[in-house]
């Protein structure tokens, strides 16, 4: 498992520690059943406060993505596939409309979009 | 686990008023202000080697008073001086000590001793300032004490040892049974392993939060002296003008973002950038 | 509160000053041999050392401030200062002890006769040790360890001004005490509690530490 946290990002750290597992989940890299690190272990491990990971595990449990039980820790959660394939869209979602954004600021023209993408879909 | 109220102490020329916070099990507090700012006094009250005015300080939910050898008794006190018998040996000092303690753990001591790399039959005149801190630590950890509480443990350390310092609270932590409440002006220490923030200045606490929470809710602005107008001046908390420019605190970021928008530089305050400047406005 | 005696007891008797201590009573004594017989040898050198004794743990705190640190174990000031009244009567047993065994060794080369030595003696001694520590006592938890020593040191000397007139005035002294030594008794009791309260609010109300 690998979490890697930047100081100089302006993204609060435990949004990092989500989103990093949450894509793991995502793409399958952890499965369901997976124990994940204690929110204490974790917190001494990234150097960061437990307060921190507590928050970046809730977050994940209230999103569906983990379940945590009493005394036994954090698990990967049962992921809805249809759900699952909702949140992967989500995410792409999210990047194509950083895109459209910038896009109007820099006034360049949905045509010229495509033929970027199916580019960079042959290219990939 | 430390539940501090409306406790007061006034002294000739300074005066501690109204401190209250709360910290409780499991979390690691830091407590932070200037030199003088009330942090020693405030913690010397906690240990009540100084009698308070008024207030109420409560350790693990009892009054630190009436059950002084009760609470001690599950307190590991770590001074920024070590206050120890210079002439006697570690060893002849630890004898004095562990009959105190109801849960001395002679085992856990000896572990670190040795992960600390202290040799027993060293005088304690002998020890540097660092080897000193340690040794108190291992004091500390070694009777099973659930409350951790440093007066400036840091301070006059090197910076790998305050590393290692941060590597034993970090452990200590993991039990979360226990919680520590640490004070110093060196914030960097804290900015990561700190879960809440007290930060005490002229006496009186300023804020009492969540570590997370105070960087997020605090920014630093900077930006040219021709935006910063008299009106902007009285939302930020501090700012600090020099010929090429100003630097700021503000506690909206979002207000400032959409006033000046690209014409600033907002970024994520340290701690210290927040000490100073709220420091600074007093 | 054990614990507080043995502290002092380990921290006192820890290193080489308590040996230079126990050693100084020979030539303590050998020095008044002409003038005193073993009853005022024994007064003085016992007085001297549960004076020294008592006030040398207060020495260290004025040196290292550990104080601060035996503070932030599992005790109370008035545990502290329960202690150290306590330790008056540990160490006029060990005082004694030694100084009669100093004395009989003396004995065995007529230098001293300890078979002159009267019980009387060693309860007055008590008395007066119970006396000069009571008073010096409270000075210790009142002001600063600087201006306490200089406190015990004008005491000290006005109590060795009285010792040295003469044994023929002590003589007397003891056996009108004799006399007395019920309500004697009743007033040291008294002073040896009063002073002991005093010193616990003068130690708990200390404005420095």
């Amino acid at each position: 498992m690998k979490i890697i946290i930047s100081n100089s990002s302006t993204d609060p750290i435990y949004e990092q520690i989500s989103s990093q597992i949450k894509s793991m989940i995502i793409k399958g890299e952890l499965h369901v059943g997976d124990s994940l690190p204690s929110i204490r272990g974790l917190a001494r491990d990234l150097q960061v406060s437990v307060i921190t990971t507590k928050r970046a595990y809730e977050e994940l449990e209230k999103e569906g993505f983990i379940e945590t039980m009493q005394g036994k820790g954090s698990f990967v959660a049962m992921q809805n596939k249809g759900l699952l394939k909702e949140k992967k869209l989500k995410i792409i979602e999210d990047k194509l409309l950083e895109v459209v954004k910038e896009s109007r600021l820099l006034g360049i023209d949905y045509n010229e979009i495509e033929e970027m993408l199916k580019i960079l879909f042959e290219e990939v | 686990m430390l539940k501090i109220e409306n406790l007061n102490k006034k002294f000739k020329n300074f005066e501690i008023k109204d401190v209250s916070f709360e910290l409780k099990k499991g979390y690691i507090m830091g407590f932070i202000g200037p030199n003088g700012s009330g942090k020693t006094t405030t913690i010397k009250l906690i240990m009540n080697l100084l009698k308070k005015d008024s207030g109420s300080i409560e350790v693990f939910g009892k009054d630190n008073i009436k059950f002084e050898r009760e609470i001690k008794d599950r307190i590991g006190f770590v001074y920024d001086e070590g206050y120890f018998y210079e002439d006697l040996t570690i060893k002849q000092m630890k004898n004095i000590v562990a009959p105190f303690y109801t849960q001395w753990d002679e085992k856990l001591f000896k572990k670190y001793m040795k992960d600390f790399s202290l040799d027993e039959t060293q005088k304690i005149n002998k020890l540097s300032k660092g080897m000193k801190m340690k040794f108190a630590l291992a004091i500390a950890l070694s009777h099973n004490a659930d409350l951790i509480i440093m007066d400036e443990p840091t301070s006059g350390l090197d910076p790998i040892f305050r590393r290692e310092i941060l590597d034993i609270l970090y452990s200590i932590i993991q039990d979360e049974n226990k919680s520590i409440f640490f004070s110093t002006h060196i914030t960097t220490d804290l900015e990561r392993i700190a879960d809440y923030i007290t930060f005490i200045d002229e006496g009186k606490i300023v804020f009492s939060k969540e570590k997370d929470l105070i960087l997020e809710s605090y920014a630093v602005v900077k930006g040219g002296n021709e935006d910063l107008t008299p009106e902007l001046e009285k939302s930020l908390l501090g700012f600090r003008k020099t010929n090429v420019g100003f630097e700021a605190l503000t506690d909206d970021k979002n207000m400032i973002r959409d006033l000046l928008g690209e014409d600033v530089l907002i970024e994520k305050p340290s701690l210290e950038d927040i000490m100073f400047y709220i420091a600074r406005r007093q | 509160m054990l614990n507080l005696i043995r502290k002092d007891f380990l921290v006192t008797y820890s290193n080489k000053f308590a040996f230079y201590m126990l050693l100084l009573l020979i030539p303590l004594l050998l020095f008044f041999i002409d003038n005193f017989d073993s009853n005022t040898s024994f007064m003085y050198s016992v007085l001297t050392f549960v004076f020294i004794s008592t006030r040398t743990p207060f020495a260290y705190d004025m040196k290292d401030k550990p104080h601060l640190f035996i503070q932030s174990l599992p005790v109370t000031k008035t545990d502290i200062v329960i202690s150290k009244y306590i330790s008056i009567f540990v160490n006029f047993l060990i005082g004694s002890i030694f100084t009669t065994l100093y004395i009989s060794f003396l004995s065995l080369f007529n230098l001293l006769d300890i078979s002159v030595l009267k019980f009387s003696t060693v309860i007055f001694t008590l008395s007066v040790s119970i006396f000069l520590v009571s008073i010096s006592l409270p000075a210790e938890f009142m002001f600063t360890p600087k201006m306490s020593n200089l406190i015990n040191i004008i005491i000290y000397v006005i109590f060795l001004n009285f010792f040295i007139i003469g044994d023929n005035r002590i003589l007397n002294f003891i056996n009108i005490f004799s006399d007395y030594r019920i309500g004697i008794g009743l007033i040291l009791v008294l002073l040896y509690f009063s002073s002991m309260v005093l010193s616990i609010v003068l130690y708990k109300n200390r404005k420095f530490y």
